[in-house]
């Protein structure tokens, strides 16, 4: 039962002001995580597994992984 | 959208996807071309560095109206100070992409080819009654409709996930996947016809830089690409700046854009029934110099090629659009791997036999790469592989 799953007190972080849209991040999630919206690059949080792909990719460091404060 | 069903939907209006949908249209068939960005080809997210006019030629009418410069060679600048010249009249072109993508997308249009704009495709059903179903959002009224097509190609470029909608492994795979970033600049290059890189340990070693000059606009497009580097590694943006703050420290940064260049070689399989992949979709871009328009528009045409053989024999099965796949390794898949086994080779090689590569290289050109300075050349690098023998065989025999 995927909603029994416990999520780690993890957030992927998106810095708005950095990202210029290139959508790159976009295919390399294996979690299907990311998507772009016009300009707008979309997280969902429920799927992603914190993999850190898509932070190594962006070109501009506009991702990054905090640990939530819970 | 004019109808509820076509023969064929092409997801993506990039050169890849206009070229197969003119194609198709040009035979005969009912095809609708789905683009998501407002305005065709804009952003551009490329470095417009391209093949020669006769490569051009062979699948379109060149339009002067998008050629930016005429390249009249290329330097490169490897390590240890070791820099290669290479000067030869009509080695390639720079284009505008925004302007290139919409003639090619005007070409499909011309052809019979219905094109909307705005439009996001979200999803595609397996295969019912001979057809596959696709969810298209207009992304201006947000208002969601299904439409349906008896064969859909996924032309949707280095973002794409229609072939993981169709179960198709796709992702792009790090590190073979390129992290790039491109700066346009308010400047003009002292060689204005040559593109110019640096690459290797000294300045960046699993990709390169670039400067490549727009002449017609009179502005630069410097940029950077690397294999997907590692946590806490230099982000390409950085390192753009730094060679833009060296080479041209007082002109403006006019735009910013990057983006994903695939570089893992051909996949392994993107045909399924009913449906094909082509672009940087289906990584048709070549893998060692990250360029992707002529090979794009090589995947698309071939894909058009084998859509029509099926369409016409009532069979778009995914063992008859195998054979579009097959084509596409004899013709450039091939090729490109091939180029791959360089670049891991170069790459691989540590700094004193880098250098001692592009000496090679640039004792190679400097003999106009006639027959004896590349036999002397190619005696040379036998030495190098066989005194880098875990480099060469990691590389080439793996
Ligand atoms: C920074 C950078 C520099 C580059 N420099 C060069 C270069 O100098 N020379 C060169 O040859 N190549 C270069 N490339 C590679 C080149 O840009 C690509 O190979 C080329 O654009 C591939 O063409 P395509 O038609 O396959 O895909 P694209 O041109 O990416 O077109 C895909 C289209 O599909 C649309 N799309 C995506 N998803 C959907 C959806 N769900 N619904 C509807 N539409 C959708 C997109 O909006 C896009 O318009 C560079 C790439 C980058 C990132
Ligand atoms: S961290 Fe991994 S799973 Fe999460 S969005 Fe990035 S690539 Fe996807
Ligand atoms: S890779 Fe970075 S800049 Fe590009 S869309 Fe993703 S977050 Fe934004």
């Amino acid at each position: 039962m995927p909603s029994a799953v416990k999520r780690p007190n993890k957030t992927l972080l998106l810095d708005r002001d950095k990202c210029i849209s290139c959508a790159g991040c976009v295919g390399t999630c294996p979690d299907l995580a990311l998507d772009m919206f016009g300009v707008d690059l979309q997280v969902f949080q429920d799927k992603c597994t914190y993999c850190t792909i898509c932070v190594r990719f962006c070109p501009v460091g506009a991702l990054s992984i905090e640990k939530s404060k819970l | 959208m004019k109808s509820r069903s076509y023969d064929v939907i092409v997801i993506g209006a990039g050169p890849s996807g206009s070229l197969c949908a003119r194609n198709l249209a040009a035979k005969g068939y009912q095809v609708l071309l789905v683009e998501k960005r407002p305005v065709v080809g804009v952003p551009v997210r490329c470095g417009e560095a391209t093949g020669r006019r006769a490569r051009l030629s062979r699948f379109m009418d060149v339009n002067e109206e998008y050629i930016e410069t005429d390249l009249n060679g290329v330097i490169l600048h490897g390590p240890g100070g070791v820099s290669v010249r290479y000067d030869k009249p009509d080695v390639g072109l720079m284009i505008d992409r925004a302007l290139f993508d919409q003639d090619v997308a005007r070409q499909a249009v011309r052809a019979g080819v219905e094109l909307c704009v705005s439009t996001r495709v979200e999803g595609i059903s397996p295969v019912k009654d001979g057809v596959r179903e696709l969810t298209v959002i207009d992304e201006i009224t947000r208002a969601s409709s299904t439409v349906t097509a008896k064969l859909v190609v996924g032309a949707d470029g280095a973002e794409s996930l229609s072939g993981r909608w169709v179960g198709l492994k796709t992702r792009l795979l790090p590190p073979q996947v390129c992290s790039a970033i491109e700066l346009r600049i308010d400047a003009m290059d002292a060689n204005p016809n040559h593109l110019t890189f640096w690459q290797g340990h000294e300045s960046v070693n699993k990709g390169y830089v670039w400067v490549f000059p727009k002449v017609k606009s009179g502005v630069i497009n410097l940029g950077s690409g690397v294999l997907t580097p590692k946590l806490g590694e230099k982000n390409m943006y950085d390192l753009s700046m730094e060679y833009k703050n060296r080479l041209f420290p007082d002109a403006k940064v006019l735009e910013v854009h990057g983006g994903a260049v695939p570089v893992s070689g051909n996949l392994q399989e993107y045909v399924a029934d009913r449906f094909v992949l082509c672009g940087d979709a289906a990584h048709h871009t070549n893998p060692l110099t990250g360029g992707g328009i002529i090979s794009g528009i090589l995947g698309g045409e071939l894909a058009s090629k084998w859509i029509d053989a099926g369409l016409k024999a009532g069979n778009v099965s995914k063992e008859f659009l195998s054979q579009y796949q097959e084509d596409c390794w004899t013709q450039f898949g091939k090729g490109h791997r091939y180029q791959m086994r360089i670049r891991d080779f170069v790459v691989d090689l540590p700094l004193p036999a880098q250098t001692a590569f592009y000496r090679i290289f640039r004792d190679m050109v400097k003999g106009d790469l006639s027959m004896p300075s590349k036999l002397i050349g190619y005696t040379r690098m036998l030495g190098l592989a066989a005194g880098n023998w875990k480099t060469t065989k990691k590389a080439f025999f793996s």
